[in-house]
C-alpha cells in the first residue's frame, strides 16, 4: 500500500507542473513523439525540457526509447489510470483538507499567541 | 474499527499548533468554511450542529458556480479530541437514500502540538457514484486536469 501511494504521490507531483502537463496530454492526444518535437512548443532551451522529461520518466507517466538519433516518448496509460483511480482521487481529497488545516490551524495559532 | 486497503483511506499529520486551535479551527463553521475546500472552489456551511445526530450540511460551490449540496449527520462527538461523521444519515438520524463514507477525525497532543488523524471509511458502492459525488468529470482530457488540481492541492 504505502509503495503504490508513493508511487501515487510522484505521479501528482509530476502533473503539477504545466509543460509537463502539456508533454502528457500531447502525448495522450497524438501519440508517441520525439524529445524534439515534443519540446517544440514551449519556449525553454532543450536541456530544461530534458529535465521535465525526466521526471515524468521518474514518475513511471512517460516513457522514451532510442532509435538511432531520434529518442521517441511514449506515455504509460496504465499509469496514468492508477493515478485517476477513485481512491487515489479521494486520498488526494483528504490529503488536501489536512494540508489546509494544518496550515489554517498553524496560522491561528500564531496569531493567538501575537494577541 | 476495520480498515479495508482496497476502500478506505488513513491520514496523519502533525500539526504544529494546541489541540484546543486545532479543534476551534475544524469545529467552528466560520473557520471550517476557510480550509475544507481549496480556493477557489468554496464551502458554505448550511448546517453545522456539532452534537451526535446534529445535521453536517455543506454546499461546495465550484468557479462556474455548479453546487453540489450534501447532508450529513455527526455521530460522535468529543470536544478536542474526536469527531465522527457519515453522508450515510443526515439531521437527527433519517437515513440517507445514498451513502458513500463515515469519516473519524482524531487529535491527540504531540510534542510539536497536535497529531491529526483522518480516516474515511467507504461502501463498495463508492466506485459507482464516484465522479457524480466529488464533481468529478469523466474523458482523458478533463481527467487529466482534474489530476493536475489536485496535484497543486498537493504541492501547496
Amino acid at each position: 500500500m504505502e509503495n503504490h501511494l508513493t508511487v501515487l504521490d510522484t505521479v501528482f507531483r509530476a502533473l503539477a507542473d504545466p509543460t509537463r502537463r502539456a508533454v502528457v496530454h500531447q502525448l495522450v492526444d497524438g501519440g508517441p513523439a520525439p524529445v524534439t518535437e515534443l519540446a517544440r512548443p514551449f519556449e525553454i532551451g532543450l536541456p530544461t525540457f530534458m529535465k521535465h522529461l525526466k521526471v515524468l520518466e521518474e514518475s513511471g507517466l512517460v516513457r522514451s526509447e532510442k532509435a538511432g538519433r531520434v529518442r521517441t516518448c511514449h506515455v504509460q496509460a496504465e499509469r496514468l489510470e492508477a493515478a485517476e483511480s477513485w481512491l487515489a482521487q479521494q486520498r488526494s481529497l483528504w490529503r488536501g483538507r489536512t494540508d489546509r488545516l494544518a496550515d489554517y490551524a498553524e496560522k491561528l495559532a500564531a496569531k493567538r499567541e501575537v494577541q | 474499527m476495520t480498515f479495508d486497503e482496497s476502500l478506505d483511506i488513513r491520514l496523519a499529520r502533525i500539526i504544529k499548533a494546541p489541540r484546543s486551535v486545532v479543534w476551534t479551527a475544524w469545529a467552528e463553521p466560520e473557520h471550517f468554511a476557510r480550509w475544507w475546500t481549496p480556493a477557489p472552489v468554496v464551502t458554505i456551511v448550511d448546517k453545522f450542529d456539532l452534537r451526535p445526530g446534529g445535521a453536517f450540511d455543506t454546499t461546495i460551490k465550484l468557479e462556474d458556480g455548479t453546487e453540489f449540496g450534501g447532508q450529513g449527520c455527526f455521530l460522535d462527538v468529543v470536544a478536542r479530541e474526536r469527531i465522527v461523521f457519515t453522508d450515510a444519515l443526515r439531521e437527527d438520524w433519517r437515513p440517507n437514500k445514498e451513502t458513500f463514507f463515515s469519516a473519524i477525525i482524531t487529535m491527540e497532543d504531540h510534542p510539536d502540538g497536535t497529531l491529526y488523524t483522518a480516516v474515511a471509511l467507504h461502501n463498495g458502492e463508492a466506485d459507482r457514484k464516484k465522479h457524480v459525488d466529488m464533481g468529478f468529470e469523466t474523458g482523458w482530457g478533463t481527467a487529466i486536469d482534474q489530476l493536475a488540481r489536485l496535484a497543486e492541492e498537493l504541492a501547496a
